[in-house]
């Protein structure tokens, strides 16, 4: 995997919003095949180092490299067609049907004037599979309920076929079944087309079970968070998360995440 | 995963056969208020003989059974009329539908960035200019100064407006809007300045900016209807970018669209069309901000069948009220327009409140 060219390249980057230094020398690599969570407290710059991973915002200083080239050199449409974003929220306009809003994933390769083509509707078709939200396909999208909006912008974004998926907690309102099936799609997805994973996890125990590696924003920068397992330390959960946190021991010897709920 | 899938195709927008049908309901209602347009009036021709001219003048179909001051008021008053509202209400309707998208706001209107006052100012100034200026330079300009005025203003003042509200990171929607809300004040005081002191030509003035069809003619058409097709194929060939932009201008660029070329790009577009149709027709409310929302809910809000949507029955909207307004005695098409789109637009609001959002 090493010797890879990375897929994601940020290097010593700052970045903000008016005034407001949120990312500041923020580095990470990211390689071909990888899933990593990025862990962190809320307005550490987990939602920004999306935005900046994704082209969307454009850094003050550092350096962005996505497929090795610098990210804001790809036209628009081609950085699309090779990278997706869950954003965390996104009002969806009322009176289209779920099929159409996961169909607009296919906009950054459309070829028609018009209509979509075959693969097209089997792009749409596997995501809506792959996302667990076929038997919403008919539904105004306004009738949906948080988790079953949630599961229609996983699949707009799988419509996308990208290679780079940049997920901004993507099992929000999800329950807990749901979780658990988006965490295997994107082990799958992984293993059949080499998909590479950011995404912004606030479970450790999540993070732990999907990751291969988590790291930790704090301060504006990036930390090395551990590996599989490693992620369940006491220690870091304090970093990531900002309260204290016991470590649990399951019956089958696997390590659980419990915060400290004890009220004075 | 659940195995609920069915085993008819997937739809990802608006069938074929559903557009078809809903585009040829739309062209049927034209060519029915194109007829009813054309054998309605106060003038004395009858129903029967308007239309066998009509049949004459194209086709060369039957033999001259009427006099020849009925052929003048069909083909010359009445057809140029009808189809300025066609190429007007087409126009205004389609370029509503764009800024509501491209402003995500549900007043948008095709006059609210500042067409209207740009145009009014140039139409207004048109007027008067045989009091301010000499008379040669009026020559000079020809009969058509107010139109070519009234299209400049309107254009120049978008132009204005979106260089006003451009910043570095971009030209944020809200700014374009309060940009477009500053420049039309201050032009539309300059409009109330020039009919302050328009003296005995205030009526004229007036007449103007209350909207009509009456000073349609075909060489007026020949000049607004290729400006209102050609933006209008170009809008629609740009249908994905205004979905997109329904979910927003960060996920717009997250699906590959090049948010602020594309926003440049629409509202050019749309304020060519608004201004093309205003210098014919002078300012007229409602078409563009109530058929969009109306065919918004009755076929839904995907741009490749609302925008040629919009462009029909807009035209078939105003084509019917300015023939209401003819019957009326030739009241200003706009206030037929208002009586229409008003309590419809009430309707509208009240019903918003019923239906919760998203």
């Amino acid at each position: 995997m090493a010797d890879r060219a990375p897929v994601l390249q940020l290097t010593d980057v700052r970045a903000g919003y008016g005034r407001r230094t949120v990312l500041d020398g923020a580095s990470l690599v990211v390689a071909p095949g990888e899933v990593v969570a990025l862990l962190g407290t809320n307005g550490s710059g987990k939602s920004t180092l999306l935005r900046v991973a994704a082209g969307l915002l454009r850094p003050w200083s550092g350096e962005v490299r996505v497929f090795g080239r610098g990210s804001a050199e790809w036209p628009r449409r081609d950085l699309a067609r090779r990278v997706a974003v869950l954003p965390q929220s996104l009002e969806l306009p009322l009176g289209f049907r779920v099929a159409e809003v996961v169909a607009m994933g296919r906009i950054p390769h459309a070829r028609g004037v018009f209509a979509g083509d075959a693969g097209d509707v089997a792009a749409v078709s596997a995501a809506l599979r792959d996302a667990d939200a076929a038997d919403l396909v008919d539904r105004e999208v306004s009738e949906l309920s948080g988790g079953e909006r949630q599961r229609v912008l996983v699949a707009m974004a799988l419509a996308q076929e990208p290679e780079l998926l940049l997920l901004d907690e993507p099992t929000l309102h999800l329950d807990l079944a749901h979780q658990l099936t988006l965490v295997r799609t994107l082990a799958r997805l992984r293993r059949a087309r080499d998909l590479t994973v950011v995404a912004v996890v606030h479970d450790l125990n999540l993070a732990a079970a999907m990751a291969d590696r988590a790291v930790v924003l704090h301060g504006g920068r990036v930390g090395p968070a551990g590996r599989g397992q490693e992620v369940i330390d006491a220690s870091l959960a304090r970093d990531a998360l900002g309260v204290p946190i016991e470590v649990a021991t399951t019956a089958d010897g696997r390590r659980v995440l419990a915060p400290v709920t004890r009220v004075e | 995963m659940r195995a609920t899938v069915a085993t008819r195709p997937l739809i990802l927008g608006p069938t074929l056969g559903r557009s078809t049908l809903v585009l040829a309901a739309g062209s049927v209602l034209l060519v029915a208020a194109a007829g009813i347009g054309l054998a309605a009036g106060t003038s004395g021709v009858a129903p029967g003989d308007a239309l066998a001219i009509l049949l004459h003048r194209l086709l060369g179909i039957g033999s001259v059974t009427w006099p020849a001051s009925a052929e003048t008021i069909v083909w010359e008053l009445r057809l140029p009329r009808i189809v300025a509202g066609m190429v007007v209400g087409a126009g205004l309707a389609s370029s509503g539908a764009v800024f509501q998208a491209l402003l995500r706001n549900p007043m948008a209107d095709p006059y609210l960035i500042g067409t209207a006052a740009g145009a009014s100012l140039g139409a207004v100034a048109a007027l008067l200019l045989p009091a301010l200026l000499p008379v040669a330079v009026t020559a000079w300009l020809g009969i058509g100064a107010v139109q070519v005025l009234a299209f400049v203003g309107g254009l120049a003042t978008v132009l204005m407006v979106f260089a006003v509200a451009r910043g570095r990171a971009g030209t944020p929607v809200v700014t374009l809007l309060l940009a477009g809300y500053a420049v039309s004040s201050l032009l539309s005081a300059g409009v109330a300045l020039l009919m302050f002191v328009a003296g005995d030509r205030l009526a004229a003035v007036v007449s103007w900016l209350l909207g009509s069809l009456g000073g349609a003619s075909w060489p007026r058409l020949a000049l607004a209807a290729p400006l209102i097709g050609v933006s209008f194929v170009l809008l629609l060939v740009r249908w994905r970018s205004l979905n997109a932009l329904l979910l927003g201008e960060a996920q717009a660029a997250a699906l590959g669209v090049d948010v602020e070329r594309e926003k440049r790009r629409l509202t050019a577009l749309a304020a060519l069309a608004t201004s093309a149709g205003v210098a014919i027709s002078g300012t007229i409310g409602f078409v563009g901000l109530v058929v969009p929302h109306l065919l918004r809910l009755a076929f839904g809000p995907d741009h490749r069948l609302l925008l040629p949507a919009s462009m029909l029955y807009g035209a078939v909207l105003l084509v019917l009220a300015d023939t209401g307004a003819r019957l009326a005695g030739g009241i200003p098409v706009g206030i037929v327009t208002a009586l229409i789109g008003a309590p419809f637009f009430i309707w509208l609001l009240r019903r918003s409140l019923v239906v919760p959002r998203g």
